[in-house]
């Protein structure tokens, strides 16, 4: 599955006419969590900020990216915490129309929870899970090198009982032409 | 019909090997070579996780940090007879039963390759009885090279923000971090170089956690390992001399059957090895290799004051002369070993010698045939044992080859330097009582008869198979009788006896491996082993059938670019039921089983080289289908964990 994924991904890439690491897109863009399972029983989510860099690689795009999102607990009885969710993701772009293309991958990462709280032990301020996500989007060319796009993202966070989130993310990116000392670093 | 299946095997390797002889030439034959470029491609953490890449072998652990290696079915994983050597010098890091080459001064990234030595011979002066794990640390490049790296593994299953809520369960904490720094200074005939290596591992899994954490002062139980290792090596009109000293300060919990659970203790390691070659002609070398290594297992604060203390000093010394001319190469070489054992426990300081004479000769008979046969003698406390091997390489073509070796080995209990052979020699284990707990029975020499036939042939450009029936006939073979009992408020695991018995058995295995390789770009094998128990005492076929009846396993390696690339590998393991552990799930009322369940175990890792290969990244994956993983009734299961290592190296510089 994983060779198909990447020979496909290949033959997209080569028909896009993309080069490995000749660009690179910085994104940002507000995002939420509009998940409803127990965790959303008892915590509930504000709205957060979504950073993600993304880069044409060989086989598909790579991307690394951190989103900031606070949870309030809906009783005294649980912590306040802010989520920082830091990943890296793999996927590729496969061209809708003249305007919108359609975006999907997936993300592995570390879910840190940040608890905020006069009674929490300093060393249980922080605790930090492994997470793995799936996620969609669409994007669309706004003017030049500046993008508008909207994504969904499956999240599940791997703690003894699990924890899943829906993330609806939209901002706008801006790609840039790499540099030679990047690429020279990156190759 | 079994036995008599075992006499065709037998019959059949005679009939191959028409000739009394066998030969190194067979070694990258039947030893599996494990590249620096593997070990990173598989995102190897620790050198414990070698055994990810060797098919032949099967492996125990209780906490996921030491494991105990059936290797080639050589011996049960239970009671590992390897060896483990550092760029040709042997390392003494057995303590009692307890192995662990995380305990080596080294870590996996000063591994330039691995040598895995699996069918019984002669290696760098030892005689490879139950098989042999020799490291080759990175040669250092000209001028001045520095290395550091950094990783740490995170295992799934904690309580995240859970903790705070009904549904509250215990921390299980991370893997690492694993630190590591080298630093080498290299001109053309001279280079020299240290480094420090920090590991540490916690003991928070749920099947061990509670134990360890009662006999911790009720601390969260962790394991913590520092190493500095040095290596200077010369190079003065054609010989090359090694000076190799390691030291690693280990705190240790690790599982002792004696005492039923963890014991807190301080492990130290200290070796200083020098060996190297003279060349004497265009025929004659001289290779040579002494050390002098301390073994110390100290106080370690403990709720129950359970406190060792004991020392074993050991000097070794090898003389090795090298033949070389024509169809025939030969070695002949003795070494000696003594090993000064002292501590509180001991009624008085005790010297054990250890003598080896040993010779192999290897002939080209034709220019098909190329034999081998070594044999190896070694006298200890009064006794003396004889090994010897035999190797016939057949070469039908060039990539279609055959391979017979046949040994015999007689092993000395001193050579397996158990729990047993001390208590034998008087040791008494602290904080138990002799009404409480007994050692009975006699520990004698043991042999064994092996077998291995192994057919590789080359089936296009780029795909190969391998074919293999290994016999293998235990006479006297020390095993222990033991029932395990569970104290539920301790939550330990007491032995009331432990009785060791010389036991009979034979067993045999097959394997299959198939291995296709598309430009270096796409490389996948696929292996397959089983294990027959043919036939044997009880307690050999309890302990044997513990160890799984087959392993079925599958790597893939794809290469994105150049320095990139993902790797993945999934072994299946049968369920089987653990000897001496048949009791634990009624008597701990489920808590803990017998019975090891059926285990698929996937693995993944990505690696990207950044900045012109200076940089190492890697992400690894194991266990991704979150399966049970145990693979010892009380041990640790470690659910889906991901690794992050990061790996900078300048080399050359100011050169």
């Amino acid at each position: 599955m994983l060779l198909a994924a990447i020979l496909l991904s290949s033959a997209s890439v080569a028909a896009e006419g993309k080069q490995p690491l000749e660009t690179f897109s910085v994104y940002t863009g507000g995002l939420t969590d509009v998940g409803q399972t127990n965790f959303h029983d008892i915590w509930q989510p504000e709205t957060g900020i979504d950073l993600s860099v993304t880069m044409p690689f060989y086989y598909g795009e790579v991307e690394v990216g951190i989103t900031f999102l606070p949870y309030s607990a809906l009783s005294n009885n649980q912590p306040d915490f802010s989520s920082e969710y830091t990943y890296f993701g793999w996927g590729d772009v496969i061209p809708l129309s003249r305007v919108f293309d359609l975006s999907a991958g997936i993300r592995v990462g570390t879910f840190r929870f940040v608890f905020e709280g006069e009674n929490i032990e300093k060393h249980r301020r922080f605790e930090s899970e492994f997470c793995a996500a799936i996620v969609a989007g669409v994007e669309s060319k706004l003017y030049s090198a500046w993008s508008f796009e909207l994504s969904a993202s499956y999240v599940r966070i791997y703690t003894a009982k699990r924890i899943d989130m829906f993330y609806l993310s939209g901002g706008v990116s801006r790609t840039f032409s790499t540099p030679d000392w990047m690429r020279e670093f990156l190759k | 019909m079994r036995c008599s299946h075992t006499v065709t095997v037998m019959l059949l390797s005679l009939l191959i090997v028409p000739a009394l002889t066998a030969g190194n030439a067979a070694d990258d034959f039947t030893n599996q070579l494990i590249s620096s470029q593997e070990i990173a491609e598989a995102g190897l953490f620790r050198l414990s996780d070698l055994f990810m890449l060797v098919d032949n072998w099967d492996g125990m652990t209780i906490d996921g940090f030491s494991w105990g290696y059936s290797v080639n079915g050589l011996s049960p994983e239970m009671s590992s007879r390897w060896i483990v050597m550092i760029d040709g010098q042997r390392m003494d890091v057995a303590s009692f039963d307890l192995k662990s080459i995380n305990t080596l001064p080294i870590s996996i990234s000063s591994v330039d390759s691995i040598r895995i030595i699996s069918t019984p011979q002669i290696h760098e002066g030892e005689f490879s009885d139950g098989g042999l794990i020799h490291f080759y640390t990175r040669p250092a490049k000209p001028g001045l090279s520095l290395q550091g790296k950094y990783g740490v593994g995170n295992e799934t299953g904690e309580p995240g923000p859970y903790r705070y809520t009904e549904y509250y369960s215990p921390n299980v904490d991370r893997i690492g971090a694993d630190e590591e720094a080298c630093i080498a200074w290299s001109r053309e005939n001279y280079s020299i170089g240290g480094g420090w290596v920090y590991q540490d591992h916690y003991l928070t899994d749920p099947a061990m956690r509670d134990r360890c954490h009662s006999i911790n002062n009720y601390l969260n139980p962790k394991m913590e390992s520092l190493s500095y290792h040095s290596q200077t090596s010369v190079d003065v009109s054609g010989s090359r001399h090694n000076l190799f000293m390691g030291c690693t300060d280990f705190s240790s919990m690790q599982f002792l059957k004696t005492y039923g659970r963890e014991i807190p203790m301080e492990d130290y390691l200290l070796h200083i090895g020098l060996n190297g070659f003279i060349p004497l002609s265009d025929f004659l070398n001289i290779r040579y290799r002494t050390k002098y290594s301390r073994k110390e297992i100290d106080k370690r604060d403990n709720t129950y004051d359970i406190y060792f203390n004991w020392i074993a000093e050991s000097y070794y010394g090898n003389v090795e002369a090298i033949y070389s001319g024509g169809n025939t190469s030969g070695k002949a070489g003795a070494g000696l070993h003594r090993t000064i054992a002292d501590g509180a426990e001991l009624s008085g300081s005790q010297t054990i010698d250890k003598v080896s004479i040993y010779g192999e000769i290897e002939r080209r008979i034709t220019p098909n045939l190329n034999s081998t046969l070594g044999a190896y003698i070694t006298v200890m406390d009064g006794e003396s044992a004889l090994k010897s091997a035999l190797s016939n390489l057949l070469i039908i073509r060039e990539h279609n080859k055959i391979l017979v070796n046949l040994a015999f080995a007689q092993q000395l209990p001193g050579e397996t330097w158990s729990d047993l052979y001390w208590a034998d020699k008087g040791f008494l284990f602290p904080g138990i009582a002799p009404d409480v707990y007994s050692l009975s029975g006699e520990l004698d020499k043991s042999s064994y008869f092996s077998s291995d036939l192994t057919w590789k042939r080359e089936i296009l450009d780029n795909a190969r198979f391998s074919v293999g029936l290994s016999y293998r006939y235990f006479m006297d073979y020390p095993l222990e009788a033991f029932s395990v009992g569970y104290d539920t408020t301790y939550m330990t695991f007491p032995i009331q006896e432990i009785a060791m018995k010389g036991t009979d058995g034979q067993v045999l295995t097959e394997t299959f491996s198939v291995s296709h390789d598309i430009r270096s770009r796409f490389r996948q094998r696929l292996s397959f082993r089983y294990n027959i128990y043919v036939e044997g005492d009880d307690i050999f076929e309890e302990q044997w059938n513990s160890m799984p009846q087959y392993r079925l396993s599958y790597t893939a390696a794809v290469t994105i670019a150049e320095g990139c690339s993902i790797w993945g590998k999934a072994v299946y393991l049968p369920a089987r039921d653990y000897y001496g552990y048949g009791e634990i799930e009624t008597l701990s009322s489920g808590l803990y089983s017998g019975r090891l369940d059926d285990l698929l175990l996937v693995d993944l890792s990505f690696q990207k080289y950044l900045w012109k290969s200076r940089l190492w990244f890697n992400l690894g994956f194991r266990n991704i289908f979150d399966e049970d993983t145990h693979l010892h009734p009380i041990g640790a299961s470690q659910e889906l964990t991901f690794f992050i290592q990061l790996r900078a190296t300048f080399d050359s510089i100011l050169n």
